[in-house]
């Protein structure tokens, strides 16, 4: 009795104790932490729980070392108190080692095998994916508790197991057998009604892996009552495993009839009839029942669902027998009751089009069709107006015009039926509804007006042909010919500015550009929540390359957590791109943290769907997590976010920078991150990537063609990412392994393999770029997804300087004699190839200059990004250069030394002797290199002062002499005179803040390379 | 056209265009995993004959006792495939899924000036009960009208019963609170 009531006082004094250094551990106050747990285990040494504490405060303090030591002793110790547990969990979560930490849980639970040590001991193995391991825990749990759960847990470790394992393998057959087996004796003693609903699952999931469809059938019938089901869980699951067994054992009519029979019970269920009529259309003995199906549909149910569902039919049965006149006249007829019952609902477009824009209606049929929807001259009521933007949508996808006169004339119906569309919008606003935001959004419905035209202007950019120029001259002319009197005001006011200077005359091509982006600028302005009005002004700012102006848009739409990966892609490789690095290093940051979170608790997610029995969902969240964290999104924003901060690092020896953050060393930068950790770290060459970008939004705001040119677009793009990723990431790889090995004054640890590896990388990637050059007709030029960046990164020549740098670098270390053997030749071949790079640099945007236009800005900002970066990168190479050579004269001047004496010795490693370094190492002679940044900085000088980016290129006075003609007046006065100034000196305003900040970031690379000339470069921090 | 369907992991990448609606808020990935792991069955999406996400419902089923019922945590449909009842539709699944749990009722939030949506849920059967206070956080942060529907009971009874509930209950309460205005 004594015994015991002194070790619950011996208890209740260490909880007492510990909850201090909880306290402590929880304000992070690691040094406190320190000193508190040293007096306690001086009074307690054997304390497990402290000294894990202690570990965890070392932990965090970057002492991993030392914290191993103490984890070590007390792992061996086979703790099992819940305290000293928790504290070990927390701490291997920090070392992120959950293998150890399963094994800690293992030990534990075999020393006290008690239901919450066991539980966790299940979770951690679920973590480390030791999947036999789990299910012993889980079926030990489940001897010595008896619940479902964790009998549910077992057979679901062992399925994941089969899972995991190839086809062939002997152990999936066996892991499904046994699961068979003892689901089958499970459910076996269990009465129906007692029968858990994801045991259920779990056994069908068995069944149907193992391709036995007869019990597959006989189990549904058993508990749920299939074909009709009696039960409450009439499961998703129940009804797919249920058609699938059907199919299989080749039971087509009790199919048909079962999806028939759920198809009559809610019509509006796509995909049972998609199912039916895929499966059975060509079917000799149920397809004309299929037919007669629609039929009835049509007669008994005539609604837009049935006349879809009927056009599904004739679209996937044509060919198969029907006249060709029968088929028109069914379609017909299909047509005109979707017309009747569907045309004034928004989806209408979306749903219909691909049935009709395809080359099985001939172009009469078409015109027919748009006549049965109809257009209406005056709006009455939000769906008139719902029907007349279906009615444009329709006719810009059954009848484009390349014709840039005819889509001018398009453009300005559109913006005319805008206007119309504004007195039902302020009636709808005016009405008794409270909400603001709510009802502009429906009363803005008119609004997709704007977008309609703005994409049809726009479109003419996915071509390469140029076939504008001169077409406006003639429109001016005939419109005033037309219009005179219209006109007239304008003219005279064009006469009196003839005086005026006139700097830039926007191209045809242009004068269409900036038609659109005043169109939704305006568009805008009166409803900021249309997104695709949104996204495309996103489209033409990145196309003008006015990425700042781009960036503002862009925030309206509110792009967050899981969006990044898929619609990250709109913005982010712009703003990358286009010289605006705080926006891109916040952007990149935070799209990055997306992922990282992620990875950090996806295990987690894991562990709920088996805690709460979600046992379907555990392969979903298995896959779901391979997609995510394989996203080749996620690869090109690690690896650009790593190299803006190895570009930057030219800020922090330039000593200009008042952020501390930003205040490291390239040292410090590269050694930051990890490579040699293939699990933590940037992916390498072998992973496949995947890729989630959401093109779906898109697709409203182009024409839908056969071609498909979104899809073409996203493939090709998405594998240029892949080779973009796979160059960056060489890069990246080549310039720190680079500065960790000249800074360490040591080659080990697989460095220079791991160089020359990614070398040899970027050269294989050079190859299949050269093939991108053929492949660039293919795809049509995108805004901001095509051409490829690395295109225009090769063609600059940037590429190959890096390579050439750190070729002679590595020569320099690694064979001095035939390199940079003797002081300075290193740097002198070094500056040779900057010179030869900045004359052909020079040359290239000079031609561009000369021809600028708007148009071309997009380009010459990203070529001036990719310069500049190329010339932060090869600053600190000429750093890491000087730095070689430094080693090998002290590696020279030991050497020649007498054998090494005692005093010597004391000195540190690699530290050269002061009079040695002042006599033996003369001043860098860096003159090209800044030549190379004075020739760049006067280039982007002399752009910044051009007429297109000083002040605005047309001001509205000027731009009306432009206009005239062109557009009607009622544009004029509501969209253009209000906004021409406005938007001119965005696009001016974003050239120049990008332009600035290029400047910047030379001026930056200036004072580093006078940090260099001086030997301070890089130092410290 | 359109088929209701659970919704999975994957469709995260693909329910931008709904996501888009100003009311509609993006949670971190955690939010719409726990709600995958816990409640699936209440997890589900609305899809369009392309397979494009057009609209989904999230909920859950909590309470302890005869407090146990399903609750709405986000129901939202595409601007494009407004007007089809397809929020109806996800609700009734909703609700649905709540039976077979056996909840007593179901319970949501909706923004006070949400006039459309609030429209929509007493057409379903739900009433108001209480107003929470700046539930809704932004700038300025907004009140929410508490709604439920007591599950079975309303299932029962017909419109004409339902009505009479929603004058007892339902219009004092909004009248008092000035949320309809006395026309002249």
């Amino acid at each position: 009795m004594s015994t015991d009531q002194n070790s619950e006082t011996g208890a209740r004094l260490r909880e007492r104790k510990l909850r201090h250094l909880y306290e402590l551990v929880d304000c992070e106050n690691n040094k406190k932490v320190l000193t508190e747990v040293d007096r306690l285990l001086k009074k307690q040494p054997d304390f497990p729980c402290a000294k894990t504490l202690k570990a965890l405060a070392l932990i965090r303090m970057g002492k991993v070392v030392e914290a191993r030591e103490i984890l070590d002793l007390v792992v061996s110790e086979v703790p099992t108190d819940d305290g000293t547990i928790q504290a070990l969990s927390i701490c291997f979560k920090e070392l992120d080692d959950q293998p150890t930490m399963c094994k800690v849980l293992e030990a534990a639970s075999k020393k006290l095998p008690s239901e919450e040590l066991m539980t966790h001991c299940f979770m951690a193995q679920v973590r480390t994916n030791e999947y036999t391991k789990q299910q012993l825990t889980a079926l030990n749990l489940y001897k010595m508790y008896a619940k479902p759960t964790y009998f549910g847990w077992a057979v679901a470790s062992l399925l994941i197991k089969a899972k995991n394992l190839p086809p062939n393998d002997s152990g999936r057959a066996l892991s499904l057998t046994l699961a068979e087996r003892m689901l089958s004796k499970f459910l076996g003693d269990l009465e129906k009604d007692q029968v858990e609903e994801s045991i259920l699952l779990l056994y069908l999931e068995t069944l149907s892996k193992q391709k036995k469809w007869e019990e597959v059938l006989t189990t549904l019938k058993n508990y749920i009552g299939y074909p009709n089901p009696a039960s409450a869980w009439n499961n998703d699951y129940f009804y797919e495993v249920y058609t699938q067994a059907l199919m299989e054992l080749g039971k087509k009519n009790e199919l048909f009839n079962y999806l028939q029979s759920s198809y009559f019970k809610n019509t509006e269920e796509y995909h049972l009839i998609h199912r039916i009529i895929t499966l059975f259309k060509d079917d000799k003995q149920i397809g004309p029942e299929v037919n007669s199906l629609l039929k009835e549909l049509l007669t008994n149910f005539p609604s837009h669902v049935s006349a879809l569902s009927d056009l599904h039919y004739a679209n996937a049965t044509f060919n198969s027998g029907d006249s060709q006149s029968d088929f028109i006249s069914r379609v017909r007829n299909d047509l005109e009751m979707a017309c009747k019952y569907g045309a004034s609902k928004p989806s209408f477009y979306t749903d219909i089009i691909r049935f009709v824009n395809s080359d099985l209606l001939g172009e009469e049929v078409k015109q027919e069709f748009m006549k049965m929807i109809g257009t209406s001259k005056e709006y009455n009521s939000i769906q008139s107006i719902i029907r007349d933007v279906n009615y444009e949508l329709i006719e810009r996808d059954l009848f484009p015009d390349p014709n840039p006169k005819a889509r001018i004339a398009r453009a300005e119906r559109l913006v005319e039926k805008y206007f119309r569309g504004e007195s039902v919008a302020s009636s709808l606003r005016s009405g008794t509804e409270s909400d603001s935001n709510l009802i502009t959004k429906e009363a803005d419905y008119h609004d997709q007006f704007l977008v309609i035209a703005a994409s049809s202007l726009m479109a003419k950019y996915d071509d390469e042909i140029n076939d504008f120029q001169g077409v406006l001259e003639e429109m001016r002319n005939g419109r005033v010919e037309l219009d005179g009197v219209e006109n007239l005001k304008l003219e005279d006011e064009a006469n009196q500015e003839e005086n005026e200077d006139k700097n830039y005359n926007l191209s045809d091509q242009e004068c269409l550009l900036m038609l659109s982006i005043m169109l939704m600028e305006f568009g805008l302005k009166r409803c900021p929540f249309n997104h695709s009005l949104r996204i495309l002004l996103i489209k033409a700012y990145t196309r003008i390359g006015a990425i700042q102006r781009a960036c503002m848009v862009s925030t309206g739409l509110d792009i967050k957590h899981v969006q990044w990966d898929s619609l990250g892609y709109l913005v982010i490789w712009k703003v990358v791109r286009g010289g605006l690095y705080a926006i891109s290093r916040q952007m990149l940051t935070v799209a990055e943290s997306v992922y990282t979170n992620y990875k950090r608790d996806c295990m987690e997610h894991l562990i709920s769907a088996y805690k709460f029995g979600s046992f379907g969902k555990i392969q979903e969240f298995e896959e779901f997590r391979e997609q995510l964290l394989n996203s080749c999104q996620f690869g090109l924003i690690q690896v650009e976010r790593m190299l803006l901060q190895i570009g930057s690092t030219t800020l922090s020896g330039s000593g200009s920078n008042s952020n501390p953050a930003l205040n490291v060393s390239p040292y410090r930068a590269a050694k930051s991150f990890d490579f040699e950790n293939e699990k933590g770290g940037v992916f390498w060459s072998q992973r496949e990537f995947t890729d989630n970008r959401d093109f779906t939004l898109l697709q409203y705001l182009e024409r839908e063609s056969g071609n498909r040119p979104l899809e073409n677009v996203k493939k090709a793009s998405g594998e240029t990412d892949i080779n973009q990723l796979k160059i960056r990431r060489a890069l990246l790889v080549l310039l720190t392994e680079m500065i960790v090995i000249v800074e360490e004054n040591k080659e080990g640890d697989g460095k220079l393999a791991r160089i020359d590896e990614a070398i040899k990388n970027i050269r294989e990637n050079l190859d299949s770029l050269s093939k991108l050059k053929g492949k660039r007709e293919d795809v049509p030029n995108f805004d901001g997804l095509w051409p490829p960046p690395q295109l225009q990164y090769v063609e600059m020549g940037c590429l190959s300087l890096v390579l050439e740098l750190v070729g002679v670098v590595r020569q320099a270390i690694t064979e001095p004699s035939s390199g940079g053997g003797d002081t300075g030749s290193c740097l002198v071949l070094m500056s040779d190839k900057i010179t030869s790079f900045s004359t052909g640099v020079k040359g290239r945007l000079q031609e561009k200059l000369g021809k600028l236009s708007i148009l071309m800005m997009g380009g010459v900002i990203e070529d001036i990004h990719h310069v500049v970066e190329t010339l932060s990168f090869a600053s600190i190479l000429f750093d890491v250069a000087q730095k070689a050579l430094k080693n090998l004269e002290d590696r020279k001047a030991k050497a020649l030394a007498s054998p090494p004496s005692s005093s010597s010795k004391k000195k540190k490693k690699g530290a050269p002797d002061p009079k040695t370094k002042a006599t033996s190492t003369p001043p860098p002679d860096l003159s090209s290199l800044r030549q190379a940044h004075t020739s760049l900085r006067d280039l982007i000088i002399a752009l910044r002062g051009a007429d297109i980016c000083s002040y605005p290129p047309a001001t509205w006075n000027v731009a009306k002499k432009e206009w005239k003609g062109v557009i009607s007046q009622k544009l004029i006065e509501s969209v253009f005179s209000p906004f021409w100034d406005e938007v001119q000196h965005g696009i001016v305003d974003s050239y120049g803040l990008q332009l600035d900040q290029f400047v910047k970031a030379i001026d930056n690379n200036f004072k580093f390379i006078s940090k260099i000339e001086s030997g301070g470069a890089g130092q410290g921090h | 056209m359109t088929s209701l369907k659970p919704f999975t992991c994957a469709d995260l990448f693909r329910f931008n265009k709904v996501n888009f609606d100003p009311l509609t808020e993006t949670y971190g990935l955690s939010f719409y995993m726990t709600y995958m792991a816990r409640w699936p069955d209440y997890f589900k999406k609305i899809e369009n004959t392309k397979s494009e996400v057009v609209g989904y419902i999230m909920g859950k089923a909590e309470g302890i006792g005869e407090n146990w019922h399903g609750h709405v945590t986000c129901l939202t449909v595409a601007e494009q495939y407004r007007r089809q009842g397809l929020a109806a539709k996800l609700m009734r699944n909703l609700e649905e899924t709540s039976e077979h749990k056996r909840c007593y009722f179901v319970d949501l939030f909706v923004r006070v000036t949400n006039c459309k949506a609030i429209r929509m849920y007493e057409s379903l059967g739900y009433i108001v009960y209480r107003t929470v206070l700046d539930y809704y956080s932004g700038d300025p942060d907004e009140n929410a009208f508490g709604m439920n529907s007591i599950m079975a009971l309303m299932r029962q009874i017909n419109n004409v019963e339902r009505k009479m509930i929603f004058h007892i209950f339902c219009l004092p309460y909004r009248y008092a609170k000035g949320f309809i205005k006395r026309r002249s």
